[in-house]
């Protein structure tokens, strides 16, 4: 088949043009593979704040979804470019367009094969390495093993084909409209100065605007998620718009002023720059939102990483905490036959009688049960009373029978009174810190209430959790915490271990609670290891792309910019001169997108705090130290990245 | 003191890969006065390019001097040419090889912007050579949308918005019809009368019959002249018509 053939030797003919475009959609094929299958892996689901890390993870899923489908549209268009003359030369030669077509469809078929055989492959060896790499580092207990979700290969085949299918659309779309006798003549006219769009800059800054807005206003980025979406591809949209249009207006701008224009060095970048804008500003748009996605990833996940320590002490501050009903002497004696079996030193033990987390929702300015309506905005209270909060404070509470002192737990309440079903307390005061109990974000708010009495609290308790089936919430709970002062980990284990097993045989009502800091760690080591890892991955994944991206440009404009300064040579320019323009231009285009991914960043600030809550990181300094830090290294490889493919250009520009 | 002065100009092209070597300049010889207005014809491939971008120091020559203006190019240190070029040198290219990336204006200001002048004497010279080509209407559109006739006056200004010791012209009328090379050679003529010193190469009779004197390059040599003395261009066109046939026959 004749078509068949000229489209296959084609696609090997022009290997210098095709390479790289094969090389960068293999590129996309896989990076999907990896986060299709990270996202998809069963190991996510066991993670602590599994919704939240799986969100998160999706989240990042669809963005690479998205970039993909803007880049294999941007590298299309550059190989497009550098086709449109062999068109017209075929076209001359007799290929009718219909032809041409059909010519194109092939070697978007062919294309697609190879590029899909190459990238699913590069993408599951890349992955199953990963994987085997992330057991060694985190142990023999890992959650994640690799596993090929079918799913996953599915949604990439898809996004290939409808990518696929794009590409072809844009190709017959350029032969529909090309004229051969203009092709031939020149390859070089069709590229016109482009114009200043007031409109799309103006669209830029809304969409930016808007977006740095959302995401900053956001609280709990997880439960506006949607919204939070939308307020990512806003700032997408906003940057591709930024580089398209804005900065043609703003190079325009300088351009209009003769004494800053004709400056020999000024002269040349700021026309070269507004030319070259119409064919690169795809390509540094691109970085831009693909470094932002390594800085933020980088700093959520070493954050993570870093902060396992403090996240540890705020969430257990104590070795072991048990939690059993006031009247449930069969656990506490069996804990105590455990302790005394060990002999074990135990410090800083302390115990304090609450009831158990009280399930309430708000309506109007009350607080009601949960059975009454639906459940809207949800309120954990946990009671206690006066005398207790007096025995393990040392404090003086003096409280009237309609005064409360309360502690936020997690969440804000602000108000001047709380309102419990039909019972009115004033808040007496508010308090910062009690033993035993430490602040986090969680999705859920939560209130200690102190209760002037015995007596009142039980009424609250009958009032609003009577019911037969309500039981559970009436019983006072004793919460005990000690630590354990032994450091041997052989003694701790089986220390620990026997009290599992006491409490577990004693439970009665459900009740009885253990929570074991070590075990804690251990699970949370892994959980962070593991993610750690997955942001590794992702992180290596974009610094690839960009790392492409910046070639790709290098490549390209090299290519033009040699016509260029040959000609600038001719005139009289000096090649020491020629040096510092390019390297002042090159300065610049490295400059922008990175410029821009950090202002991206510090809007990303709040979204990457909030979240990193969720998970019971609260060490604000921490979080900015990761971050700068992350940023830092990430200009630094960037840097090296574009020092690199900076010498290509170079060679091609200076013969 | 001559303007240009050349002499036992040799150069040779070695060709990396292989051991060949192309003679392509054998020993000029070459003097220009001036206010002169010099054309050098020869075939396709007898060196004429080579011979022009040596005198434009573009090119290093294997061996012999250029002189121009008494100063020997060979003492020009390879950082200064650039400077050399700006400051002497005026260039027009069979292809314009003009800028897309600038308006006219900015494609005709380019010299001097890298010699640093002034925005406003800028300016004030940039009308002074655009009027008299008649590109002054044009210089707000871009290389792209001009003809080729306009495109090359367009090198032409901006070649001789320095007011170059001499101007150099590698095949100007290469790309241009009949009619708009007409059009350029009556700049030519034009600029010339107002004293500039012209050297152009070119392989077309017509173009070179405009010029006062005529060299002829065959075989790497300079093999014979003619001066226009007070013949028309038609008449001058006849006379070199006749001399190349008479030194084409003499290899046959
Ligand atoms: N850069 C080069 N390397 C090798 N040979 C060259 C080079 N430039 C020109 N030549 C050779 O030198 C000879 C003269 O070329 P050129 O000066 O371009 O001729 P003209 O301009 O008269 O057509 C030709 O044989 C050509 O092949
Ligand atoms: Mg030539």
């Amino acid at each position: 088949m004749f078509l068949l053939k000229l489209a296959a030797q084609n696609l090997r003919k022009n290997n210098r043009t095709y390479l790289p475009f094969y090389f960068s959609m293999i590129f996309l094929v896989a990076l999907n593979t990896v986060t299709q299958l990270v996202v998809r892996n069963p190991g996510m689901k066991k993670l602590y704040g599994a919704d939240e890390a799986i969100i998160i993870f999706n989240l990042g899923a669809i963005i690479v979804i998205i970039f993909s489908i803007i880049f294999s549209i941007y590298t299309n268009s550059f190989l497009l470019k550098q086709r449109t003359k062999e068109f017209g030369l075929y076209n001359v030669l007799g290929l009718g367009k219909r032809e041409l077509y059909r010519m194109v469809a092939f070697e978007n078929l062919l294309t697609f094969a190879l590029t899909m055989l190459g990238g699913l492959l590069t993408g599951l060896v890349f992955a199953k390495l990963s994987f085997l790499i992330l057991r060694k580092i985190i142990g023999a207990t890992a959650t994640f093993t690799f596993s090929i979700s079918g799913l996953g290969l599915l949604i990439v085949i898809a996004i290939f084909v409808a990518i696929s299918l794009v590409q072809f659309l844009l190709n017959a779309w350029q032969i529909h409209r090309m004229n051969p006798v203009n092709l031939l003549h020149s390859n070089r006219s069709g590229e016109r100065v482009p114009k200043s769009h007031w409109l799309m800059t103006i669209v830029a800054f809304v969409s930016l605007g808007v977006g740095y807005y959302w995401a900053v206003t956001i609280n709990n980025p997880v439960e506006a998620i949607i919204l939070f979406f939308f307020a990512i591809l806003l700032v997408i949209l906003g940057t591709y718009a930024l580089f398209m249009a804005g900065s043609v207006t703003l190079l325009k701008f300088l351009k209009k002023r003769p004494n800053y224009y004709y400056k020999a060095n000024h002269f040349i970048s700021v026309s070269n720059m507004i030319y070259r804008m119409k064919q690169n500003a795809a390509g540094l748009a691109s970085i831009a939102i693909l470094s932002t996605m390594v800085l933020v990833t980088l700093a959520i996940t070493i954050s993570l990483y870093v902060g396992q320590q403090d996240m540890l002490r705020d969430r257990y501050p104590y070795d072991v905490t048990i939690s059993a009903a006031v009247d449930d002497k069969a656990t506490t004696k069996a804990i105590e036959q455990v302790r005394e079996k060990y002999d074990i030193e135990v410090t800083n033990q302390q115990n304090l009688v609450s009831t158990t987390d009280l399930p309430l929702i708000h309506e109007g300015n009350r607080l009601v049960s949960v059975n009454r309506t639906k459940s809207r905005r949800p309120v954990m209270l946990r009671l206690m009373t006066a005398a207790e909060y007096e025995r393990v404070t040392g404090r003086f509470a003096k409280l009237n029978p309609h005064q409360v002192i309360t502690y936020e737990l997690a969440g804000k309440y602000d108000d001047q009174v709380l309102t419990i079903g039909k019972q009115r307390f004033d808040i007496k005061q508010q308090i910062h810190s009690l033993p035993h109990f430490k602040q986090a974000l969680t999705p859920v708010d939560t209130l200690i209430v102190v209760m002037p009495n015995t007596t009142v609290l039980n009424q609250v308790l009958a009032q609003n959790f009577g019911r037969k089936q309500d039981a559970y919430y009436r019983q006072m709970v004793k919460t005990t915490v000690f630590n354990v002062a032994t450091k041997d980990p052989k003694v701790r284990t089986a220390f620990n271990e026997d009290l599992k097993q006491a409490v577990s045989k004693q439970t009665n009502g459900g009740l009885a609670r253990l929570d074991i800091k070590d075990d804690y760690k251990k699970s949370s080591s892994v959980l962070i290891g593991g993610f750690l890892f997955l942001g590794l991955i992702f992180g290596l994944a974009f610094i690839l792309a960009t790392a492409l991206i910046i070639y790709y440009k290098q490549i390209s404009e090299g290519l033009d910019d040699k016509i260029r300064f040959n000609i600038l040579q001719k005139v009289g320019m000096d090649h020491d001169f020629v040096k510092r323009v390019i390297h002042s231009q090159i300065l610049i285009v490295f400059f922008f997108p990175i410029a821009v991914a950090a202002v991206h960043l510090t809007f990303a600030f709040p979204f990457i705090k909030s979240l990193l809550l969720l998970f019971g990181l609260s060490n604000t300094a921490l979080i900015i130290g990761t971050t700068v830090a992350s940023a830092v290294g990430f200009m630094i490889i960037y840097f090296i990245v574009y020092q690199l493919t900076a010498k290509v250009y170079y060679r091609l520009v200076e013969r | 003191m001559n303007m240009l002065e050349v002499k036992h100009l040799k150069k040779i092209y070695q060709s990396r890969r292989s051991s060949l070597s192309i003679e392509a300049l054998s020993d000029i010889e070459l003097e220009v006065q001036p206010g002169e207005y010099v054309a050098i014809m020869g075939e396709s491939g007898s060196g004429k390019s080579t011979l022009l971008n040596i005198l434009a120091t573009l090119d290093q020559p294997t061996s012999g001097t250029v002189k121009i203006n008494g100063e020997d190019l060979g003492n020009v240190t390879e950082k200064n040419t650039a400077a050399f070029r700006r400051e002497h040198l005026g260039f027009v290219f069979q292809d314009f090889n003009l800028l897309d990336t600038f308006s006219v204006k900015d494609n005709i200001l380019l010299p001097l912007v890298l010699s640093q002048e002034k925005v406003s004497e800028m300016m004030v010279k940039v009308t002074a050579v655009a009027t008299p080509l008649g590109i002054s209407d044009l210089l707000e559109k871009y290389p792209y949308e001009l003809s080729g006739g306009q495109q090359q006056r367009v090198a032409v200004a901006r070649a001789i918005i320095t007011k170059p010791d001499l101007l150099l012209a590698d095949e100007p009328t290469g790309a241009l019809d009949s009619k708009t090379t007409g059009q350029l050679l009556d700049v030519f003529d034009q600029i010339n009368q107002q004293a500039q010193t012209i050297l152009m190469v070119t392989h077309s009779s017509v173009t070179a019959s405009h010029a006062k004197r005529v060299l002829f390059i065959k075989d790497g040599v300079v093999c014979h002249q003619l001066y226009k003395g007070d013949k028309t261009n038609q008449e001058f066109l006849e006379t070199i018509n006749q001399t190349m046939t008479v030194l084409l026959a003499k290899e046959g």
